[in-house]
C-alpha cells in the first residue's frame, strides 16, 4: 500500500472551513481518481475559533500504477489546479504533501 | 560536446519524403560527431514524428554546420509549415552525464521540461540533484545526460533536457516509471498537487529506436 498525506495548517480560525471545503471540493474528485481517504485527523482535537488547526488527510493507493493513474488524471483536470491555486490558499497558512510507504515494503518497491 | 535537438511533427502524407530528405542532409552536415534521425515510436506524448539530434565538438562547430549547405537544407525542411506541424527544439552543451559508455543500447528517450514555477536557484539546484540520482536507482538507464539549453523553442521555453538510453523499451516503461525514486521522490517537482511543484505540466516525452550509443560518448 502507498500513502499520500496532505498535511495542512489552516489560517487562524479557518480550520473547520478548510475541512469542509476540502471534503466538498477536493475529496470527491480524488476518490474518482482511485484514491481512498483513510483518515481525517485534526490537531488539536477541537476547532479553534482564533488559533490554527492542523489537518492531516491520509490517502491510500494499492500500488505505483494507481499513483500514476491518479497523478495523470489530476493533471488533466482543471478543477484540481483551481482547488490548490485559487480555492484553498485563502484558508491555508502552510501545507505539505508526502508520498510514503510502509517501511517493510521498501525492498519490494525498490526491486523493479 | 554541443548538441542540437529537434522533435518534429510532420503531416502524415509527407513523412516518408521528409524523413528521407532530413537523413540525407544530416549525413552531409560537416563536423558532426554523432547523428540521430529516427521516427518516434507509438506512445510518445507531445513527441512528434521524428527525433533529430546531432552532436558537435562545440557550439562554434554546430553553428558552422548549420550555416553550411546541408545545414541550410535542414533549416528549410523544418521551417516548411506545409509539412512540419510541430517543432520542439533546443541547442545545448552537454551538462551532467553518466552511465557506461559501451552498454547495449536500443532505445533513446528525451524529455523536455520548462521549470517556470518559482524557479529560484535553490529550487533549480535541488531539482537537478534529484533528477541526477535517478540513474543510481533505475538500473535500466544505460546512459544519461541532463542539460540546460542555450536556446530553446516550441510550445514552451524549455529549461531542461533530460535524456536517457535503455537497452529496450521495457526499461523505460517498467523500472523507470515504477521505481519509487520517480513516483515518490522526483515527481514532487512535477506534480501540481505538491507545493514544491516547479515544472510546467506541458512537457515533451518522446523516444525512438537506437542502434548505437549517442549519450555520454567522449569522442
Amino acid at each position: 500500500m502507498i500513502y499520500v498525506i496532505d498535511d495542512i495548517l489552516a489560517k487562524p480560525g479557518q480550520g473547520q472551513a478548510l475541512y469542509d471545503a476540502y471534503m466538498a471540493r477536493y475529496v470527491p474528485g480524488a476518490e474518482a481518481r482511485g484514491m481512498t481517504l483513510q483518515h481525517r485527523l485534526v490537531e488539536p482535537a477541537m476547532w479553534l475559533p482564533e488559533g490554527s488547526n492542523r489537518l492531516i488527510f491520509i490517502w491510500a493507493q494499492p500500488h505505483a500504477g494507481a499513483v500514476w493513474g491518479a497523478k495523470h488524471s489530476a493533471r488533466m483536470d482543471p478543477d484540481v489546479d483551481r482547488w490548490w491555486q485559487e480555492d484553498a490558499p485563502p484558508l491555508i497558512e502552510t501545507r505539505q504533501r508526502y508520498t510514503l510507504a510502509e517501511a517493510e515494503t521498501l525492498g519490494v518497491l525498490d526491486n523493479v | 560536446m554541443y548538441n542540437l535537438l529537434k522533435v518534429i511533427g510532420v503531416a502524415q502524407a509527407q513523412r516518408d519524403a521528409f524523413g528521407a530528405a532530413l537523413r540525407e542532409a544530416t549525413e552531409r552536415l560537416p563536423g558532426a560527431r554523432g547523428r540521430l534521425v529516427a521516427p518516434t515510436l507509438p506512445g510518445v506524448f507531445n513527441g512528434g514524428d521524428f527525433i533529430w539530434r546531432v552532436t558537435f565538438a562545440d557550439r562554434a562547430a554546430a553553428e558552422a554546420a548549420m550555416a553550411s549547405d546541408a545545414g541550410q537544407t535542414i533549416q528549410a525542411l523544418v521551417a516548411d509549415k506545409q509539412t512540419v506541424v510541430s517543432l520542439e527544439e533546443a541547442d545545448f552543451a552537454t551538462g551532467h552525464s553518466g552511465g557506461a559508455a559501451d552498454a547495449a543500447s536500443g532505445l533513446y528517450r528525451v524529455a523536455m521540461f520548462c521549470a517556470d514555477r518559482n524557479p529560484t536557484p535553490e529550487r533549480l539546484a535541488a531539482f537537478s540533484r534529484d533528477t541526477r540520482i535517478m540513474p543510481d536507482h533505475v538500473r535500466t538507464i544505460q546512459r544519461w545526460e541532463l542539460s540546460t539549453p542555450d536556446r530553446a523553442g516550441g510550445t514552451m521555453s524549455w529549461t531542461h533536457i533530460w535524456e536517457q538510453e535503455y537497452a529496450d523499451r521495457a526499461g523505460l516503461e517498467g523500472p523507470y516509471m515504477l521505481h519509487p525514486v520517480h513516483w515518490a521522490h522526483v515527481e514532487r517537482w512535477f506534480d501540481t498537487e505538491y507545493p514544491q511543484c516547479l515544472v510546467a505540466p506541458q512537457l515533451v516525452h518522446t523516444f525512438c529506436a537506437l542502434d548505437r550509443a549517442i549519450l555520454n560518448q567522449q569522442a
